[in-house]
């Protein structure tokens, strides 16, 4: 306990000793036009077709969003590398390229939502992402609101959202850029991605390909001592994705946009190395994604958008023993009006529908459907620039239960430098926001929870969450270009009729509504962005205390009350560097978690664990063309862990890499 | 600007992290004897890590330590703990999926010495201060049938592996009775029967189907308790569609005189095939059987009791002696205190009960507890 207590302790100095230092240093820069600031925030563009994000109508909640340079330098990568050095979100990792799954604010895989351009994407087999099968350069925007916000996300956001998007780029011209990767145990890959517009029609592609024999050392602790051995059955083979857009511009209010994801990732399953037999197992990962988007501004003051989307997702296994083959189609529609509310407001409303169709050999029938759909109203109204608040409500139809799940936030400006500062600009001195909000959550059932066979339990009721969150950011303005925004929130979440899959008198394991689960926890966050003459810097640390535990034991739960989760750690953090001078790029991520426990009842756990990952790269310029050589680092420490029980994770690893841009 | 007193001090707070462990700080080493009971957790399936423990019981202060082994040698025991014997103040823990014994002294719990060599192992039997039988069930060929399937030969003094005996099909519990080794042939019908002195088969017994454990009752009388052949049922395409209760056998209970194991025996079979009697064991009297009557397809069910002189078998459809749904069972030697184990494979947890079947106490344990061991 006690060596929590000092880091705790060390973190929260380091922070509160570090800020007044960067704070002492510049005058303050002049106050923007405060009435053009409020007035900006409810006028819709009328010449671009802009989208109104959803994180218009997420007053009060966290947000993180990954900035260009990062998105760039995880272009090769997946999200789940992205999220585990630059987050303190806890991704449960079987190794690179194999399975990671999410777990945000003490919440479990399947209760965070992961959503493509607007649309759910969680696979509807098992209700959850692998992120490593989310390839980061497809998307040219990521970002991460934790906490429940089922009214603006839908199912699955109880624990928080992961948003991946792409946008065209309407900058005349054309502008491209190559990449190879070379790295340790067998890493290689590429990526290409291309852009143009012109006045009427913009186009995006992005292409990426990975390969990794994972081939690494490992120790194993045996009677006698260690024992180093090398890892095998644990290969990507190959990973595609490619995403190609194309926007129109109809007339001068109309967009009409398709877009599409490609990724292939054929791997095989690393075996435990507690097991002592590999059972060969190879997993191949397909899915295709189109969506077609068509957004109208009616007026200056109102816009609608209609999208229609179609996905598949194929899940192959196999392994010595067992095959399992699955493939969804999903279909989707969403329709949204959003218009300005008075001088001072912006509502939207809208409806979504969802159908899957599932050919799973391991459900009772052949064929399976299911039919989801979900109507929503989103308003937010600012009483005062300094007042914003607002007030969602997301009524679903699910097959079985209807949950409503609404939300309320709201960000007061407790106190500003003589200015009133959005959340989308960083023009005020110094400001102080007080940050609230309140959500009824939920998550559908999955289709193998409903249909597996045997098992599958057709009257599973979705699992609802009910949460709060209150937080405080302080904005400061240090300098003409730098700044720093700090960020602490508290949090609290009940999620009720959480699912089990339990063994019972049907002589089968069946998933049933047995738990309730108590999430609470802290995030802290401070980031500085700083830009003087050649340099650039921006510099980010995290870190989350996180505590999940079963609140009831009904009688057929046999987890008694006030366990701990498995997998969620109770401290996780991360700090981030990216440093730039001239031709010269430097990048430097650490992240740790704390012990885990790795079963239900706290009896197993695995140690905590700190990652040093870092990279340094020069940019030469010529003709209009960068040349950008990297050499990155993971795991510089070479530290041995595991972030999922019998799986080693990667000892020390590097890799270089070279891009060359068109601009 | 300076910024790095900004970083430094969050960075070193991150990285020591890494050095907390969980609060409930392990006190393990038990410097008694027979006060500790062995809780033999297999591990959770749903991890597909199948991290098998064992957790200690302290009969005196009811204090549970989690995942002894781990806390003791600061290494993991291994994938799916199947069971456990003791000699001479070793304990011998077969992991079934890591195929290799691992070897105790106790009661300090310390790694002394690991088995391999072995494939698919099950049940340890040692039959002299220097030797022990263990049964695997070997791997399958490819056309599924079973091959290395038997008994294995070690030795206690180099733990290695050191001679073959061949058995029937999927050799599970063995038992030294009247100075031979009977092997319960699971998946057969028979019972090999060893002479330890010389490591041969001296007979094969004809029994029920799927002979799985043994008890030796107070007269002397070897019980092999067999739980009938389970028919699965499939359609044209392979999938599995549940239990073909029609073509599943009944359990059956064999009575027979280990020192003429060949003559004079008893056999009785169980009214219903609806249930699978598993994992007999006697009372400290050794006049009272008794057993789990479990579900086919889940291995789970109540705890069933027969007296060694009943005329008619107990019902295993009826209220059981002890109802629930487990995956182990125990009797304290001692005291006949009975223990269960619930078998959810991922929350678990132990019930002991008096021997009239009144519950004591309960208490968490580690995933899939599927036996006891009293020392």
């Amino acid at each position: 306990m006690r060596c929590l207590l000092f880091t705790w302790l060390a973190a929260v100095g380091g922070l509160l000793a570090g800020a007044p230092a960067a704070r002492a240093q510049q005058p303050r820069a002049a106050p923007p036009d405060s009435a053009r600031l409020s007035r900006r925030l409810h006028r819709l563009a009328e010449v671009n077709v802009r989208a109104v994000g959803p994180e218009r109508f997420a007053t009060g909640s966290r947000h993180y969003e990954a900035d260009s340079a990062t998105l760039s330098q995880y272009r090769n990568g997946t999200v789940a590398e992205l999220l585990q050095d630059r987050t303190p979100l806890y991704i449960k990792s079987y190794g690179p390229g194999q399975l990671a799954s999410i777990s945000m604010r003490g919440t479990s895989a399947q209760q965070t939502a992961v959503l493509w351009n607007g649309l759910n994407i969680m696979l509807p087999t098992l209700g959850q992402n692998d992120f490593a099968l989310l390839p980061v350069g497809a998307n040219s925007g990521l970002a991460v609101q934790p906490g429940p916000a089922a009214a603006l996300y839908g199912s699955g956001a109880i624990g928080g959202a992961v948003l991946l998007s792409t946008a065209p780029d309407w900058r005349p011209g054309l502008r491209g850029s190559v990449q190879v990767d070379a790295g340790s145990f067998g890493l290689r890959g590429s990526s290409a991605e291309v852009s143009t517009a012109s006045a009427a029609v913009a186009m995006r592609v992005a292409a990426s390909y990975r390969q990794a024999l994972n081939n690494y050392p490992y120790t194993t602790q045996e009677f006698g001592g260690p024992v180093r051995r090398t890892l095998a059955g644990a290969a990507l083979r190959h990973q595609w994705s490619l995403a190609p857009e194309v926007a129109l511009r109809l007339g001068q209010a109309g967009q009409l946009t398709a877009s599409a994801w490609f990724t292939d990732t054929d791997r095989e399953v690393q075996p435990g190395i507690t097991t002592g037999t590999n059972r060969h197992a190879e997993q191949l990962d397909q899915s295709r994604r189109l969506v077609l988007s068509y957004r109208h501004q009616a007026s200056a003051r109102a816009q609608w958008l209609v999208r229609a989307a179609a996905f598949e997702d194929v899940l192959n296994y196999h392994d010595d023993g067992l095959t399992s083959d699955s493939r969804v189609r999903t279909t989707q529609g969403q329709a949204e009006y959003t218009a300005a509310v008075g001088a001072r407001g912006s509502l939207r409303v809208g409806a979504e529908v969802q159908h899957f169709s599932t050919t799973f050999r391991e459900y009772a029938s052949p064929l399976t459907t299911e039919n989801r759909a979900a109507a929503f109203a989103l308003l937010r109204y600012d009483p005062q620039p300094r007042l914003r608040l607002t007030a969602n409500l997301r009524q679903a139809t699910l097959p079985q239960g209807n949950p409503l799940t609404p939300t309320a936030g709201l960000e007061w400006d407790l106190w500003t430098n003589g200015v009133t500062p959005d959340s989308f600009s960083h023009s005020a001195a110094q400001a102080l926001t007080l940050k609230a909000s309140a959500a009824r959550s939920y998550r559908a059932p999955t289709l193998n929870e409903r249909f597996f066979n045997p098992g599958g339990n057709p009257s599973l009721r979705p699992e609802v969450g009910l949460g709060y969150e209150a937080g405080l950011l302080h904005r400061t303005q240090l300098a003409p270009r730098a700044s720093l925004q700090t960020e602490l929130t508290g949090y609290r979440q009940l999620v009720d009729d959480w699912v089990q899959w339990t063994p019972g008198p049907e002589g089968y394991w069946r998933p049933r509504n047995l738990r309730q689960v108590l999430t609470q926890g802290l995030e802290a966050s401070t980031a500085l962005t700083l830009r003087r003459g050649a340099h650039r810097l921006g510099a980010r640390a995290a870190y989350a205390f996180t505590q999940a535990r079963t609140r009831r034991a009904t009688p057929d739960d046999l987890v008694p009350v006030g366990q701990p989760l498995p997998y969620v750690p109770a401290h996780t953090g991360t700090l981030s560097l990216d440093y730039a001078w001239h031709a010269w790029r430097v990048a430097a991520a650490t992240s740790a978690a704390s012990y885990r426990y790795t079963d239900a009842t706290a009896q197993t756990f695995l140690p905590g664990y700190g990652l040093l990952g870092g990279s340094v790269g020069y940019a030469v310029r010529l003709h209009g063309a960068e040349a950008l050589l990297l050499l990155q680092g993971s795991n510089l420490l070479n530290h041995a862990y595991e972030s999922y029980e019998g799986r080693p994770a990667p000892p020390r690893a590097l890799g270089i890499s070279l891009r060359l841009s068109w601009l | 600007m300076r910024f790095s007193n900004y970083l430094i001090a969050p960075a070193l707070a991150l990285l020591s992290l890494a050095g907390c462990s969980p609060d409930k700080e392990v006190t393990v080493a038990p410097a008694a004897e027979k006060n500790n009971v062995y809780v033999l957790n297999e591990g959770a399936f749903s991890s597909g890590t199948g991290n098998g423990t064992i957790s200690l019981f302290d009969k005196s202060t009811k204090a549970v330590t989690a995942d002894v082994f781990q806390s003791v040698n600061g290494r993991r025991l291994g994938n799916l703990t199947q069971s456990m014997a003791v000699r001479d103040k070793r304990g011998y823990i077969v992991m079934n999926g890591s195929n290799k014994v691992e070897v105790v002294s106790l009661p300090d719990f310390k790694s002394v010495g690991v088995v391999t060599g072995l494939s698919s192992p099950r049940y340890f039997l040692p039959i002299s201060t220097s030797r022990a039988y263990v049964t695997q069930w070997g791997t399958y060929n490819s056309v599924y049938n079973p091959i290395r399937a038997g008994i294995k030969v070690v030795d206690l003094i180099t733990n290695t592996v050191v001679d073959s005996i061949a058995t029937g099909s999927m050799p599970e519990r063995l038992t030294m009775a009247g100075s031979k080794v009977f092997v319960a042939n699971y998946g057969s019908n028979t019972v090999t029967v060893i002479d330890p002195a010389t490591n041969r088969v001296t007979n094969t017994l004809t029994v029920g189907d799927a002979p799985n454990s043994f008890a030796l009752d107070k007269n002397n009388r070897l019980w092999v308790l067999c739980g009938g052949f389970v028919a699965y049922l499939y359609d044209a395409n392979g999938k599995y569609l549940g239990i073909d209760y029609a073509n599943t056998t009944a359990g059956s209970l064999y009575g027979l005189d280990p020192a003429n194991p060949t003559s004079g025996g008893t056999s009785r079979t169980f009214a219903s095939n609806q249930r699978v009697p598993v994992d007999i064991h006697t009372n400290p009297a050794g006049d009272q059987l008794y057993f789990r009557a479990t579900d086919a397809a889940s291995y789970l069910g109540g705890v069933v009791r027969l007296g060694i002189a009943d005329a008619a078998l107990p019902s295993l459809t009826g209220t059981p002696f002890i109802n629930g749904l487990f995956y182990g069972l125990g009797i304290d030697p001692d005291n006949g205190t009975i223990y269960t184990g619930t078998g959810t494979f991922s929350a678990d947890k132990m019930t002991r009960y008096q021997p009239d079947g009144s519950k004591i106490d309960e208490a968490v344990v580690g995933a899939a507890p599927n036996g006891f061991v009293f020392f």
